[in-house]
């Protein structure tokens, strides 16, 4: 028993992240000094406890099971369909390659950016990009459904069909890349770049959607309607310059900083926001039209002003896949829109100091952890190694034996 | 946390334990069995220490003859002055003030670290 622990304990401790892995070998090692039996058996059980810890396996294995809930979930919503219905395959393939993506993704992009980031807010933004993807082709898979029943063959010929299903594809993939890349370790972006463009892009994606989908009927209200549409405007093309402002002034600071340093941060401030708002747009208003009731009895009886017939729901249809195309011009306008913005707002403010010092992002160097007062520790120096250490860096390594 | 210190009773066993022979390199084994910590407590503290500078750590130099190698710490410069505060501050129990003797032996427990130093 003590044998397979310690072999185990071994296994691990080779998936632990090199700088903390001595520390796994050091409670496998030790693990002959202690008396056999029980008493070694224990100090095995805590090393494989520390090792999991420290090399995040646990984490890693919650993410991998949630991941594998929210997978079989969308293949359970989107693999079913009409043998004779374009739309079938259509979504069997969207559900297979998008599912493969972003299994297989983390593996090449840490390759480059490395490891997922350890803070709270990549956790985060990099759960909510995978949710957004993963209810984007649930929701998609039901418009598309709806879009191409078996009776119509399909509004589209096939070529267009398979083409918008490509960019589609690849468009995703992108997005995938983005989340991964911007929330890794070795990320462009500086963690207030990621945080200012992602909280902006997901509020300028749901304000973009309300305004988009709120219609005026009465006439007297025909001028508040257009004062809503240029404001909205106004704040889609402001709020990425904005973020891209306030990414760069929160992330600048150091004497002699380039100012494409400054610009860099401002793209990736609005690159973010462009891609939240791109993917909150679109999983919104994908999400409204696959809730929508399908049948014209149905919509009569949620819109009893309008009577609708068969052919008003056949128009219906057919907006249902136009809006679908919509949806994929956003997807690809609004991140390049964004980050072309942010990177004017990150000039805006190049060579000027900032707010908060020694926040730079790729490359830029993380500030010194300072102890909370009246904690006896004597605050680092500002040059010293450590402080100057990446975060993923052991301050003190220690040869591997 | 023990009383207003920022180190647990746990680790201030271990910087206890430390603190008897600060030149001399101590292995994780010999904490354990000095501080009565479970290796599942020992590691993360001895993590945590050498984070923070408090600790440095190094594997044993020379292969031994039918055990591996095994890693060693000590308290660095920093660690050793940071844990003779903190062990000076600690709060000395009512047994202590009411005049119990201290335990014999080296052996420590987590609480016993408490009448160290």
């Amino acid at each position: 028993m003590t044998r397979a622990a310690a072999a185990v304990l071994r296994l691990v401790a080779r998936l632990v992240p090199a700088e903390r892995r001595d520390w796994a070998h050091a409670a496998w090692a030790e693990a002959g000094e202690v008396p056999a039996g029980w008493r070694r058996l224990q100090w095995l059980a805590g090393g494989l406890w520390v090792a999991a810890g420290q090399g995040g396996i646990m984490r890693r294995a919650a993410c991998w099971l949630l991941f594998g809930a929210a997978g079989a979930g969308v293949v359970r919503i989107g693999w079913p369909g009409a043998a004779a219905s374009p739309a079938t395959l259509v979504n069997r393939v969207d559900v297979v390659v998008i599912l493969v993506l972003l299994a297989g993704l983390p593996w090449a992009v840490r390759r480059v950016f490395g490891p997922a980031g350890r803070g709270a807010l990549a956790r985060a933004v990099r759960t909510a990009g995978y949710l957004a993807i993963l209810t984007l082709a649930v929701v998609k898979t039901s418009v598309e459904r709806f879009g191409y029943p078996p009776a119509s063959g399909g509004l589209y010929p096939d070529v267009v069909l398979w083409l918008g299903e490509v960019i589609f594809l690849v468009v995703i993939a992108a997005y995938a890349i983005w989340f991964l890349a911007a929330t890794a370790r070795r990320s462009p972006a500086a963690p207030a770049s990621l945080a200012i463009g992602t909280a902006v892009g997901a509020a300028l994606g749901a304000v973009t959607y309300v305004r988009v989908n709120l219609h005026v009927t009465s006439p007297r209200l025909a001028a508040v309607s257009t004062a809503a549409t240029v404001l909205t405007w106004a704040v889609l093309l402001a709020a990425p310059v904005a973020a891209g402002l306030a990414a760069a002034r929160r992330t600048s600071g150091r004497r002699g900083r380039l100012p494409r340093a400054d610009a860099r941060q401002g793209v990736t401030a609005g690159l973010s926001a462009g891609a939240a708002a791109a993917l909150v747009f679109a999983v919104l208003g994908t999400a409204a039209a696959a809730l929508l009731p399908y049948r014209a009895g149905l919509l009569s009886w949620a819109y009893p002003i309008h009577h609708l017939s068969h052919g008003a729901l056949y128009r219906y249809e057919v907006g249902v896949s136009q809006n679908a195309a919509v949806y994929l011009f956003v997807l690809l306008f609004f991140p390049l829109l964004g980050a072309g913005l942010g990177a004017w707002g990150g000039l805006a403010v190049a060579g000027r100091p900032g707010q908060r010092p020694g926040g730079g992002g790729g490359g830029g160097r993380v500030p010194p952890l300072v102890p909370p007062p009246g904690s006896g520790l004597a605050p680092p120096e500002p040059e010293s190694p450590v402080s100057a250490s990446r975060p993923g860096d052991h301050p003190h390594p220690v040869p591997v034996g | 946390v023990a009383g207003g210190s920022r180190f647990s009773v746990q680790t201030l066993a271990v910087l206890a334990a430390l603190c008897a022979d600060p030149a001399g390199w101590r292995h994780g084994y010999g904490i354990a069995r000095e501080t009565g910590l479970k290796s599942g407590s020992l590691y993360p503290i001895l993590i945590r220490l050498a984070d923070r500078g408090l600790v440095e750590a190094r594997w044993e130099e020379e292969q031994p003859a039918g055990r591996p190698r095994r890693h060693l710490y000590r308290l660095t410069p920093e660690g050793l002055a940071q844990a003779k505060v903190a062990l000076a501050e600690r709060p000395v129990p009512a047994r202590a003030r009411r005049g119990a003797r201290r335990p014999a032996g080296r052996t420590v427990t987590p609480q016993g670290a408490l009448w160290m130093g």
